[in-house]
């Protein structure tokens, strides 16, 4: 039962969120839209999971002094203050400084650090000296130079052959890796729904 | 407690909250970009504060936008909400998957996510990718289609190129291999020849792609200096300096 | 009749053709690699260099770190999620029968519950249930550069032999690679949307793209995934035909 009883209850939701997807019906609409009401709830039951997964990561290490006791003590408050205040008061000024001056300068820094790790990732890749760097460097180099103004100005072809770059053969690529994404999705998707994988037992 | 907590940036005196918050916003800005000359104590901070921050901001949210109002309409109305009812009772057995001894009564709920899952995967893969882009990978070759002489000849070669390209990275990824006999080794060889074009399409392609995301990274790179140089910086201006 | 004509329209015949081709030869092929019918392979370097570190590590005792991604199951990313999965579950089962250590880290916690499960049997099947430690999955968050800097950290931990990061990455994908990058360790993995895949390819030593990611099982340890790749790339011969005829057709005049 512990294993048959999932198996039902996945190729079941299987089967009615494909048919939402491929027959027009509303009650299919409805039992579609229940079913992603149903994924919502779940996730979020998982985020609870997930968050004492980071506290009890955190705590053992306060406790055991692995790691930097002060780094996980400042995590862990972080959290805990960033969620109760949220929690209990989430219109208020606190929440929104949180925001504004904590979360949003962080992630926009993290973002703002690729464009060190972009450079130096491509540096090592063209120095790989094979023909595909060189195609790889010849037309990242194409497209960054003819977005700059005095290209333009410059020679103008260059950025004739960049809309042409973009137009067929990066469309052509572009059209085949997702017809390939798609088959390759379309197989794994098929071997959850017929039960040739089964990774909710464990497997 | 929590309330003082929540209420202390509206105590504070106007603007006061605002000029703590840039201070903050820039020295955390600095400590994130310090990271490009190698690790370091400030780094780790803002390190270990991004996630406690963003652990507990989605937490919170995960409270205030998904559970409670729901469990709010089902407890109100538990016959309309049924279902909600019913996928809390499996929330709850999800998060037995934290105790070993009660763990495989988490596997009903990931039957239920893993299934919508494939099913939504399949659905969008077959409409929204696979069916529309072999429609649209089906072009005219014909130069009269086109237009009148050379324009006509040149949009045909592109649509040439465009099919070939398609053909050719989708190649690219046959996973199956050799046969045996003459009929074997002409299409082995084809695909071989495909495939290499396919991988340079691809390169084509990634190389664009990177362009285009490094050119983002600038932009997010070039907001954070802004942000440094005329937000922060201002401050130094109003404190007379 | 109106009513009936209108719902026959909006159905998306293209989908059920593919669909009513595609699932018999799953079906097919899935039952032959399944009775013991192997269907040889092309070589990818990424997958086979993952099973030479699986068996280095059982040697020297080294953990490999193996990076989930953030795509969440429930949601049209649980393709790529499973794939995650399935690598992890390979590397957690070779670990579990030397009774060594292993590291899963995630940015989704669907991913997270799913992983326990795969650990917690890893661990019971190969006879050291005691083993299993909730501390070998970690979770940072759902902000995938949260995650991206909590994995990062993890891996300061102490030598890992390998950093391997298959499935649903975007940006983070990057971060984490080339924040490792001065590591002595090897670095691979593999996305499937061409943008992420493009910044992964420029980072990691070796890479699987696109479609690549989903054959994981098939090159790993799950033969039965096979019959699913044959299906593929019957069906990749069926679409390349239909584009082919298709344009040749719209060419002579006889398609819109």
């Amino acid at each position: 039962m512990k294993k048959t009883l999932p198996l039902i209850v996945a190729i079941l939701c299987g089967v009615l969120s494909l048919a939402d997807f491929i027959i027009p019906n509303p009650q299919l609409d409805a039992l579609g839209a229940v079913l992603v009401e149903g994924v919502t709830i779940l996730a979020a039951f998982a985020l609870l999971l997930g968050l004492l997964n980071i506290l009890g990561t955190h705590v053992h290490r306060v406790a055991t002094g692995e790691g930097s006791r002060g780094l996980s003590l400042s995590l862990i408050l972080a959290m805990l203050i960033t969620m109760a205040v949220g929690i209990a008061f989430p219109h208020s000024g606190t929440l929104r400084w949180i925001f504004r001056y904590l979360y949003v300068p962080l992630q926009s820094t993290m973002t703002a650090l690729l464009a060190f790790f972009v450079v130096s990732a491509a540096y090592r890749a063209f120095r790989l000296r094979n023909i595909e760097a060189l195609i790889l460097l010849v037309t990242s180099l194409l497209v960054l130079f003819t977005q700059l103004p005095f290209v333009g100005a410059i020679s103008p072809s260059l950025a004739i052959i960049r809309d042409w770059l973009m137009r067929v053969p990066v469309t052509a690529a572009t059209r085949g890796l997702i017809l390939g994404i798609a088959l390759g999705t379309i197989a794994t998707s098929l071997r959850i729904l017929l039960a040739v994988d089964r990774p909710y037992t464990g497997e | 407690m929590l309330e003082t907590l929540a209420n202390v940036m509206n105590a504070l005196p106007a603007g006061t909250a605002s000029t703590i918050g840039t201070w903050v916003a820039a020295l955390l800005t600095l400590a994130v970009l310090s990271f490009i000359f190698g690790e370091n104590p400030a780094f780790r901070l803002a390190e270990y504060l991004f996630v406690g921050i963003a652990a507990g901001y989605a937490g919170a949210l995960a409270w205030t936008q998904v559970l409670w109002p729901r469990a709010k309409l089902f407890l109100a109305n538990p016959q309309a909400y049924w279902y909600y009812g019913l996928f809390f009772a499996l929330g709850l057995l999800l998060l037995t998957r934290g105790v070993r001894s009660l763990s495989t009564l988490g596997n009903l709920p990931l039957g239920v996510l893993f299934g919508t899952g494939a099913g939504l995967a399949l659905g969008g893969a077959l409409t929204g990718s696979l069916v529309p882009q072999i429609e649209a990978s089906v072009v005219s070759l014909s130069p009269a289609d086109y237009g009148q002489g050379l324009v006509g000849w040149a949009y045909a070669i592109d649509a040439f190129i465009l099919l070939i390209g398609t053909i050719a990275v989708l190649s690219a990824f046959h996973f199956t291999g050799k046969g045996q006999g003459a009929w074997s080794g002409f299409w082995h060889g084809l695909l071989r020849i495909l495939q290499g074009a396919g991988r340079g399409f691809i390169m084509v392609a990634f190389g664009a792609l990177l362009a285009g995301a490094t050119l983002s990274f600038f932009a997010a790179l070039q907001s954070r200096l802004a942000f440094l140089l005329r937000d922060w910086i201002k401050l130094f201006g109003n404190m007379g300096l | 009749m109106e009513n009936v004509l209108l719902v026959t329209q909006k159905i998306d015949l293209g989908a059920w053709i593919v669909l009513l081709i595609f699932v018999p030869f799953f079906i097919l092929f899935t039952l032959r690699a399944k009775s013991g019918a192997r269907f040889p392979l092309r070589p990818i370097a990424a997958y086979k260099r993952l099973c030479e570190l699986v068996s280095q590590a059982a040697e020297s005792g080294h953990v490999i770190h193996v990076g989930m991604g953030s795509g969440g199951i429930g949601t049209p990313a649980t393709p790529e999620a499973l794939m995650g999965l399935t690598v992890f579950g390979y590397i957690a089962r070779q670990a579990a029968q030397y009774n060594q250590a292993t590291l899963g880290t995630t940015g989704d916690p669907t991913i997270l519950t799913a992983a326990q499960g795969i650990l917690q049997r890893a661990r019971a099947e190969a006879g050291f249930p005691e083993q299993y430690s909730r501390r070998e999955l970690q979770f940072y968050g759902p902000h995938p550069f949260a995650y991206a800097v909590g994995a990062f950290d993890s891996l300061r931990a102490r030598p890992y032999l390998a950093n391997v990061l298959l499935g649903h990455f975007g940006a983070e994908g990057l971060w984490l690679a080339e924040a490792t990058s001065s590591k002595e360790m090897s670095r691979l993995g593999g996305v499937a949307p061409p943008t992420a895949a493009a910044l992964m390819q420029s980072s990691l030593d070796e890479t699987v793209i696109g479609e690549e990611v989903f054959a994981a099982g098939a090159y790993l340890d799950k033969p039965s995934h096979l019959g699913s790749l044959a299906s593929q790339d019957l069906m990749r011969i069926i679409i390349i035909l239909t584009i082919l005829v298709g344009s040749i057709l719209t060419s002579l005049g006889y398609l819109g």
